[in-house]
This record gives C-alpha cells, structure tokens and sequence, in this order.
C-alpha cells in the first residue's frame, strides 16, 4: 500500500522523508548557512574594497596627521564601506548558528559545547561590530577634531579586532572538539574537518601580537598579525559552510543518535 | 561437535603476524591529525624562513642577540624534550603489549619532561626580560619571543594531549578508537618536539 | 614445556626498547650540534651542519617516533619533502642573501 501523503487522525503517518524535506527547520538551516558565503561577499566588498582596512591603508608608524589626512581624503568610501562591513560582521553570528544546530545533534539535554559555541560566537560579533564603530568614530570628524584623536580612535579598531581573539579561538576548538569527541557511529562532520578546526583556531590567536608590535610581520600591517588569522578564518568559514550546506542538502536535519558506537 | 571454525595454519599465521600499526600504509593516529600536523610545519616552516630571511639582512646585529642567549637552557631543552618524546613512544608501545603500569608511568615521564621544558623557558625568558637587551637587538627578540612563545602554547596544548593520553591508559581495556588516540595523541607530541628542534638550531646555534 | 632460562643482561633488554637507538642517535646528534654553537672557529660551516644535523633529527623524529616508516608513501613524501624544502630554503637564504 502506498503511503499517503495526508495526516490528521484516521491517516497513515506523514512520510518523514517529505517531512524532513519542507520543514521550516530544513529552510532556516539554510538560510543560516548560507549567510557564511553572504558574510564573506559583503565584507570584501565593504572592508576590503572600500573602507579598505584589509590590506590596512593605515600603518601603526603613520603620524596622526597621515592617519586623519587619509580619512579626510576619503571619506565616503570609508563610510560606506563600513556600514557594509558591519553587516557582514553581523552575519557571523548568523552563519555560526548552522554549525550550532548541526553539532547540536550530537548532544543530549544539556549540550555544553553548542552553548559555549553560541555563546563565544555572540562575544565575538559583539566585539568586531563594536570596532567597527570605533572606525566610524574616527571617520566621523576627521579634520575637525585634533588627529591625535583620529588616530585614537583608529588605533582602537586594529587593536580590538585583532587583539581579542580569544573569543573566536575557544569558538572554533569548541566546534572541533565536538567533532572529535563524538563517539557515536553519527558523523555530523568528517573527523579531519575537527582537526582543522581547532587548527584554524589557534592560527587566530598569531593576532594577539598587534598589541605588541608596530611594524614587521607582527604589526597589524604584517603577514602574520592580520593576514593568518584572517585568511584561516575565512576558509574555515567557507569550509564549514560547504559542509553543513551539504548535510542540509542531504536531509540531516534533525537525526540525533547519542548512544556512543558499541 | 565444535561450532568454531577449524583452526587452519594461515589462520593461527594471521593471527600471530603483524599487528595493524606494523603494517605498510597504516597512518599513524589518523588522517585527520595529519592536516593539523602538516599544516602546523607549513606555517612554522614559513616563519623559519621570514626569520632567517630577516636575519640575513641585519646578520652582525643578530649574531650579537644570539650569543646573549642562554645555549645551556637551550641545549638542555632540547635532551628534555627528545627524552620525553622517547617516553612516549615507550608507553604507546608498552599499552600495545598490554603493560598497562609501564604505559603509564612512561606517559607521566613525559609529561614531567614537558613540564621541565616549561620552567626552564620560564627562568630563560624572566633572565632575558630582567636584564633586557639594547635596543638594536629588537628586532632579533621580536622574533625570539614570538616564535618560542607559538611553540610555549603549543606544547601546553601538548601537556593537556598527553594528560588525556594518560588518562586513556587507565581503561580496562583498549579499543582500536583508544590506540587511534594515543597514536594521534604521541603524533602531536612528537610535533612539538621536531619544531623545537629547528627553532634550537636557528635562534641558538646559528652563527656567522 | 622445559623453560630455558634466558638470562639477558639489561644493557641488552635496554637496546631492545622500542626507540632506543634513535634516542641514542638523536641525543648524540643534539650534543654535537651543541657544541657547533660554540662556533670553534669553523664560520659558517658550523650553522650550516647545526642545520642539517636539525632537520635531519627531524627526519629521524618522524621515521621512528611518529613511525612514518610504516605510513603510506604520500605521506612519507610530503613530510620528508618538507624537511628537505625548508632546510635548503633556510642553508640558501643563509649563504646567499645579504
């Protein structure tokens, strides 16, 4: 007998395949996904085409004077290209979220590692939309206000994106942990994309050096201050996002399976 | 009448040959461990040429940093962590045999070894960060501090590694899920170990 | 079953621990290298053989401690690869950048 599509009392059960396939849950997984690629599109265009803070237009060794002389002189770009980068930047707790769902299978009533995912992903879009308005602040009035003050202010936005990393750090080892420590015969992610994870997120933490150093590859202008933790991210990002894309894609929406393999 | 399928002779062969990690094409630990580890020695191997690159440019300056540096902690750092490497290999091979006191033991020795390499960075970076060094040398200590200090929190990582290791060497009875992490578990040690090793020859016993 | 008594002596059981000689190996190495860093006169020929005396313990840390000797021959490859890319980088720039 075929399976009948209907429910309501007196009907065979709703195929949970169909089910599975147009729940709400399945769209707004993927809506989420999908916001890791979006959050990438719109901060190059925001933050490296037009703000462009990456590659720094600004170094740590400019005088005050440089640094309000380039606000001044490019103004408009600046503050659209922030505006832009903010929401990319508040796209990343968005995009986190799948990942969240995902590994949230894995875990019973009291999920420890999805919540300290969540709650590290929330510090950290706090954090990076918060510089982003320091940069705005100096873009603010420029040539009015002493470049000192400028500087300041452009000063906060390097040191706070880069120099807190840890939140971002504790976010990625605590997705790669729940990848690696999961012992049920359910693989919500492939094992070596743990290892990466946790990889990635020590790679971040080479970014702690911008309090330290002004100039060379540990300067915000240096290879491995700004430009490591930035290029592991954004292919972890895009890593992540393939990978849970293609688990929504595939149906595992829901499947939980907690009893550790015998 | 027997249930047990007859005992042939390439049964009791197989049964007594090679265990799966002597096999050829057996990866140690897993692959996924090899993507941490391969990628942490591109990164490191990327940093030890930025250095020398660097250190090419301002050779004398460098040179003079360096024999500021204490080859006696550094020499000593070196025997202490290639010890407890060896250590570790001792006690996954012990926990293989089934020598579950042996293993563990060996696995606390390394964590010791480990631990010792801790306090000597410790009193050779408060030495070098009391006494300070002229202004010329900065550039030289930059690299120093950093690059030491990327090894520094790597091997604390490596400490928690072993302790879970040594932790897997109490169970009752190991899986091939356990042997997979100790071996992966060792792999990562055995890292930590290698990259100390090129970071003594660069910073310690490179010369003019 | 008549149990021959095999009485070997430690220094022998010691040499039969897994690892042993490339412990041996790898102090040893590790103490002549120490000893280049004194210099002794031999310029640049001294950091050059620190050099590759390193990377080639490393090679060793890598064949018996993270037993690539039984690793699938890619694997074998690209870590070994490795050893001998970034020494060479490293003796080039040494030898020739100023």
């Amino acid at each position: 007998m075929n399976a009948v599509k209907a429910s309501g009392p007196g009907h065979a059960p709703p195929d949970p395949d169909y089910a599975e396939e147009t729940s709400m849950n399945r769209i707004s997984q993927l809506i989420v996904a999908w916001s890791g690629p979006a959050m990438i599109v719109t901060f190059i265009i925001g933050g490296c085409i037009l703000a462009r803070y990456l590659p720094p237009q600004w170094s740590p060794h400019d005088s005050a004077q440089r640094v309000a002389q380039i606000y001044m002189d490019h103004l408009t770009r600046i503050r659209v290209g922030l505006v832009l980068t903010v929401i990319a930047y508040s796209l990343m707790a968005v995009w986190g979220v799948s990942n969240a769902v995902q590994t949230r299978r894995l875990e019973g009533k009291f999920p420890a590692l999805t919540y300290l995912q969540l709650v590290t992903m929330a510090a950290g879009t706090a954090q990076i939309v918060v510089n982003t308005g320091m940069w705005a602040t100096a873009a603010f009035r420029p040539g009015q206000v002493s470049p000192e003050i400028t500087q300041l202010a452009n000063d906060m936005g390097f040191i706070i994106l880069l120099g807190t990393w840890p939140p971002f750090t504790v976010w990625a080892i605590a997705l790669g942990l729940q990848i690696l420590l999961n012992k049920s015969s359910l693989e919500v992610y492939p094992r070596w994309s743990g290892y990466f994870s946790i990889w990635s997120g020590l790679l971040f933490a080479p970014g702690g050096t911008v309090w330290f150093f002004k100039s060379g590859p540990f300067g915000w202008t240096g290879v491995v201050c700004m430009y490591v933790p930035f290029i592991f991210f954004g292919s972890w990002i895009l890593l992540f996002s393939v990978l849970t894309i293609r688990n929504i894609r595939a149906g595992e929406v829901h499947r939980q399976e907690l009893a550790p393999e015998a | 009448m027997s249930t047990a399928p007859p005992r042939s002779a390439s049964n009791e062969r197989v049964a007594l040959s090679t265990p799966a990690w002597r096999t050829q094409g057996h990866v140690p630990g897993e692959v996924g461990i090899w993507v941490f580890i391969l990628g942490d020695m591109v990164v490191f191997g990327w940093l030890f040429i930025v250095f020398m690159h660097q250190r090419s440019q301002h050779a004398e300056v460098f040179d003079q940093a360096r024999r500021s540096l204490n080859l006696t902690l550094g020499g000593l750092n070196t025997l202490l962590l290639l010890t407890g490497s060896w250590f570790v290999v001792l006690g996954v091979h012990a926990l293989r045999r089934g020598h579950q006191p042996a293993g563990k033991w060996l696995i606390a020795g390394a964590i010791a070894c480990g631990l010792g390499f801790v306090i000597n960075k410790v009193f050779e970076y408060h030495e070098k960060i009391v006494v300070g060094h002229p202004r010329a040398q900065a550039d030289f200590f930059m690299y120093y501090f950093v690059l030491t200090g990327i090894h520094l929190f790597h091997l604390m990582l490596g400490l928690i590694v072993l302790t879970l290791m040594w932790r897997v060497a109490h169970k009752a009875t190991l899986r091939p899920r356990n042997f997979r992490t100790l071996e992966a578990g060792a792999c990562f040690w055995h890292l930590i170990d290698l990259l100390w090793l090129i970071l003594f020859a660069l910073f310690y016993l490179t010369s003019n | 079953m008549a149990t021959s008594s095999t009485k070997t002596s430690a220094a022998t059981r010691v040499v039969h621990f897994p690892g042993f000689l490339p412990w041996l190996l790898l102090m040893a190495l590790t103490l002549l290298s120490w000893w280049l860093g004194y210099g002794h006169g031999l310029g640049k020929l001294a950091t050059i053989s620190a050099l590759i005396l390193a990377f080639f313990k490393v090679s060793v840390v890598g064949a018996y401690y993270m037993e690539l000797r039984f690793a699938p021959l890619a694997l074998k490859l690209i870590f070994n690869g490795w050893v001998v890319f970034v020494c060479a980088v490293l003796i080039g720039i040494y030898l020739v950048v100023h």
